[in-house]
């Protein structure tokens, strides 16, 4: 647990990540960094997002499965580790300095 | 058919006759009274109605037209009238015919006629009231002349009357059945014919019953009907399909382990019970999911409203449900593997185009990083200066700062990992040790860390088992680590045998041993210390250890000058610093000294030496062979000069001074046979042979001020790794390199 902590605060810690979010199962963030308005907006469509992409994935093969999520933009990068039971999301600005 | 006929219209005579008799009666007062006891009279009113107009028509056709009828309305008109003619009541036979007419009316069902026959008074004046209408039309004025009259009775035929239309099938001759059929029909001629005279026959007339029809109304709720739409996509069904697979399997499972195990019954019902929970876990989960996941969809369109109320319900997000989820989600060994591939990519972001650069990959610029003119020139410089660094990055984090780095060893398995081990040289500041486990995807913190409480001073990779890890220490400790294990702690250690060294381990390092003649070649562990053994660990039964050797003193030759007498050792033993197996021949090995001597060994032999080279007049802090040359050595030491060697010789081929300052570490190039790299104090140099024997061909003054103390060539790339004392482990890249020789075959 302790362990995992660590990790949370180190990505967090990194150079030009902006924020982390914890969202579960049901599009509510249980964990963030950011503010409440914009962990909000970033769950419910990151969450929608990353349902669409899965279900885009599997449709073409069932027996295949999202494992990981990125979309870079013009000012930065998302990231989203899509599990069943929660979704987890960076977003990360890689050019900065 | 005509029997009947004539005797309704015998009957409709009479009838008329009657009806004469009494309609005009009947118009004025009601046809029927009935009167009670006390004489009032309570004849019932008629409900009905009906249409007179209408009423006409269908009469008509019963009246004129016999063959309008249903041949079961005749029939059942002819069983009635017998049975009317044979009571023949004055009335009793009239309401009879009339509720007969009036039935065949409009229905043909018995029981109405039933009913009408208990109740003849109601149908009955409607009945009259209809037929007088029609024996208005038909009447005739009938006299006492008319009795003698010749009466014209015109019979007509009528239409054809189907009782059974069963119509013959025709099969053709050349169908199937055509052979069977003509067998039938043959069988049914005989038949036939046997049955004129036969006994087995008997003509006989059969009256079927005609069961009366039973009307029966149920009342029931209403019925109410949901319309249900439901979507199932392809992954849908194949996750269902999975799952009862799964199942299934599981179930066999059961069955299988059933059958083979008796005694330990119990663990195997946990396990059962585990399999078994397996599947409802699943489901619910995948129910879950499924909802989840049909709450995404439909809740797409109105998604927005949806989170919208869930703003005001996230402030308070530290309740109860949503700690308690929390922690299960962090707890979750999916959750850690998520953050680490999370971690590995926020860092591959950061440090994509040098990990390019480490692996030889093109470099895709950022198309959205605004380009300056100034970086294109740069570039173009630094093509042009010949073999140079490149600085990749570091390793480093808080953990290690401040630490001096003393070795490095990369994992024979895996080309990106590499151990570095952190402990003072210095006596004066020794501090706990530390391992850590660095690995190229991730520059900010180690994969693994191992604490130590005594400096780290040596390090090695096992070969045959790639994740031990063979530590040597400040106070002369050994241990093995298992770095595939999360576990701070040394699988193996010498620290309370009385083997251990008695002084820093200075060099440590797996060697593959044969043991007895044709046996499979098995590891272990050699290690050189200041208190002068090396000695040769085996982990097969606890920590065992057995010297190799004992280095002896040997008086040193100053040549041309008489050797010195006696002079009193402290110790017998020298002060070993560094050794090397030879790649080759697995029993021979050379040893440096604290004294500046390197004595060539062999494991047959652990009282003498085979060889002694004198050159170094200072400790020898590393020694080692050519990977490509097998009897070329080099060794550095802390007399600010580097050698190089030739087995045969015993004095130095080459010898390389480049600085005044000691000469900690030198290491060949694993891809160019002329080419190694060493670190003094303050730079790091790469030579190479074949340009200049003279100077190095890249030297490196980082002006970080820290000392470097280890360096390392990276086997899977052109990159340099060299470590300083604060800690920090710098990757450069070499650049402009020269060719490798190609290999001469010379032997």
């Amino acid at each position: 647990m302790a362990e995992v902590e660590e990790t949370f605060k180190r990505i967090q810690a990194h150079k030009g990540v902006i924020g982390v979010i914890v969202v579960n199962s049901e599009g509510i963030p249980i964990r963030s960094t950011l503010d409440n308005s914009t962990t909000v907006q970033y769950a419910g469509l990151i969450s929608q997002l990353a349902a669409k992409a899965r279900s885009t994935v599997r449709d073409i093969d069932p027996g295949n499965d999202l494992t990981f999520l990125r979309i870079r933009s013009k000012k930065h990068e998302i990231m989203v580790a899509p599990e069943n039971e929660y979704l987890l999301i960076v977003i990360q600005n890689p050019d900065a300095v | 058919m005509y029997a009947s006929a004539r005797s309704r219209s015998n009957i409709l005579s009479s009838a008329s006759k009657r009806s004469v008799n009494q309609a005009e009666k009947a118009v004025v007062k009601p046809p029927v009274q009935v009167l009670d006891e006390a004489g009032n009279d309570v004849t019932p009113l008629p409900l009905l109605h009906s249409d007179p107009s209408a009423v006409k028509k269908n009469q008509s056709n019963i009246l004129a037209d016999s063959s309008a009828g249903t041949p079961t309305d005749l029939m059942s008109q002819a069983s009635i009238y017998n049975t009317g003619n044979v009571t023949a009541s004055t009335f009793g036979g009239g309401p009879f015919t009339r509720s007969v007419f009036s039935a065949s009316q409009g229905t043909t069902s018995d029981s109405m006629m039933g009913e009408d026959i208990t109740e003849p008074s109601q149908d009955m004046s409607s009945a009259w009231a209809e037929i007088r209408h029609k024996r208005e039309e038909v009447k005739e004025t009938l006299t006492e002349d008319d009795l003698d009259k010749v009466v014209n009775l015109t019979l007509t035929e009528t239409e054809t009357i189907w009782l059974l239309d069963m119509p013959g099938t025709s099969v053709s001759n050349e169908a199937e059945e055509a052979a069977k059929i003509k067998k039938r029909n043959e069988e049914y001629q005989e038949l036939k014919k046997n049955r004129v005279g036969n006994d087995l026959y008997m003509e006989r007339g059969m009256n079927t019953f005609n069961e009366p029809a039973k009307y029966k109304t149920v009342q029931t709720t209403k019925i109410t009907c949901v319309d249900t739409g439901i979507m199932a996509s392809t992954w849908d069904m194949y996750d269902t399909f999975e799952q009862r697979d799964q199942e299934i399997r599981a179930k066999e499972k059961e069955e299988e382990e059933e059958g083979t195990i008796s005694r330990p019954s119990s663990p195997k019902e946990g396990e059962d019970g585990k399999a078994g929970a397996k599947p409802q876990v699943g489901e619910p989960s995948g129910l879950v999911r499924e909802e989840s996941r049909a709450t995404m969809a439909s809740s797409m369109a109105g998604s927005e409203s949806v989170f919208a109320s869930r703003e005001t319900g996230v402030s308070s997000v530290p309740s109860e449900m949503s700690a308690v989820e929390e922690e299960k989600i962090f707890k979750s060994e999916n959750f850690q593997r998520d953050l680490f591939i999370m971690e590995r990519v926020v860092n591959l972001n950061t440090y994509q185009p040098k990990q390019a650069l480490y692996r030889d990959f093109p470099i895709i610029p950022d198309i959205d990083r605004e380009v300056t003119e100034m970086g294109d020139k740069q570039v173009s410089m630094v093509s042009d200066m010949g073999p140079n660094f490149d600085r990749l990055w570091s390793y480093s984090c808080k953990l290690t700062n401040g630490r001096n780095i003393s070795c490095m060893s990369w994992n024979k398995l895996n080309p990106d990992l590499i151990a570095v081990g952190y402990g003072e040289f210095e006596f004066s500041d020794q501090k706990s040790g530390l391992i850590c486990c660095w690995c190229l995807k991730n520059p900010d913190y180690p994969e693994r860390v191992f604490t130590c409480k005594e400096g780290v001073t040596a390090l090695d990779f096992s070969k045959a088992y790639p994740n031990l890890l063979a530590v040597g220490m400040y106070d002369g400790g050994v241990a093995i680590y298992n770095v595939a294990s999360m576990k701070d702690e040394p699988i193996v250690d010498n620290f309370h045998t009385p083997g251990k060294h008695t002084a820093p381990v200075w060099h440590i390092k797996w060697i593959e041993k044969e043991r007895g003649s044709g046996e499979e070649t098995s590891e272990v562990v050699v290690s050189i210390s200041t208190d002068g053994r090396v000695t040769q660990w085996s982990i097969r039964k606890g920590f065992e250890c057995y010297d190799i050797m004992k280095l002896k003193r040997t008086p040193t030759r100053m040549g041309g000058k008489k050797e010195k007498k006696g002079e009193a050792f402290i110790s017998r033993h020298a002060g070993g610093m560094c050794f090397d197996f030879h790649t080759k021949e697995p029993n021979i090995y050379v040893a440096g000294t604290e004294e500046g001597h390197i004595h060539k060994c062999s494991c047959s032999y652990n009282e003498q030496y085979l060889e002694t080279y004198n050159g170094h007049t200072g400790p020898v802090y590393k020694i080692e062979w050519s990977p490509f040359v097998s009897d070329l050595f080099l060794s550095c030491s802390a007399d600010w000069s580097i050698r190089l060697w030739h087995q045969e010789r015993t004095q130095p081929v080459l010898n390389f001074f480049s600085s005044t300052k000691s000469v900690y570490d030198v290491v060949w190039s694993p891809k160019s046979s002329t080419v190694f790299a060493c670190v003094n104090e303050g730079a790091v140099e790469v030579w190479d042979l074949s340009i200049s024997t003279l100077d190095p061909i890249i030297t490196n003054n980082p002006t970080s001020g820290a000392k470097k103390t280890s360096v390392s060539f990276s086997k899977n790339s052109d990159c340099i790794l060299v470590g300083d004392s604060k800690g920090e482990l710098t990757v450069y890249q070499l650049r402009s390199m020269p060719e490798p020789p190609q290999t001469r075959r010379r032997h």
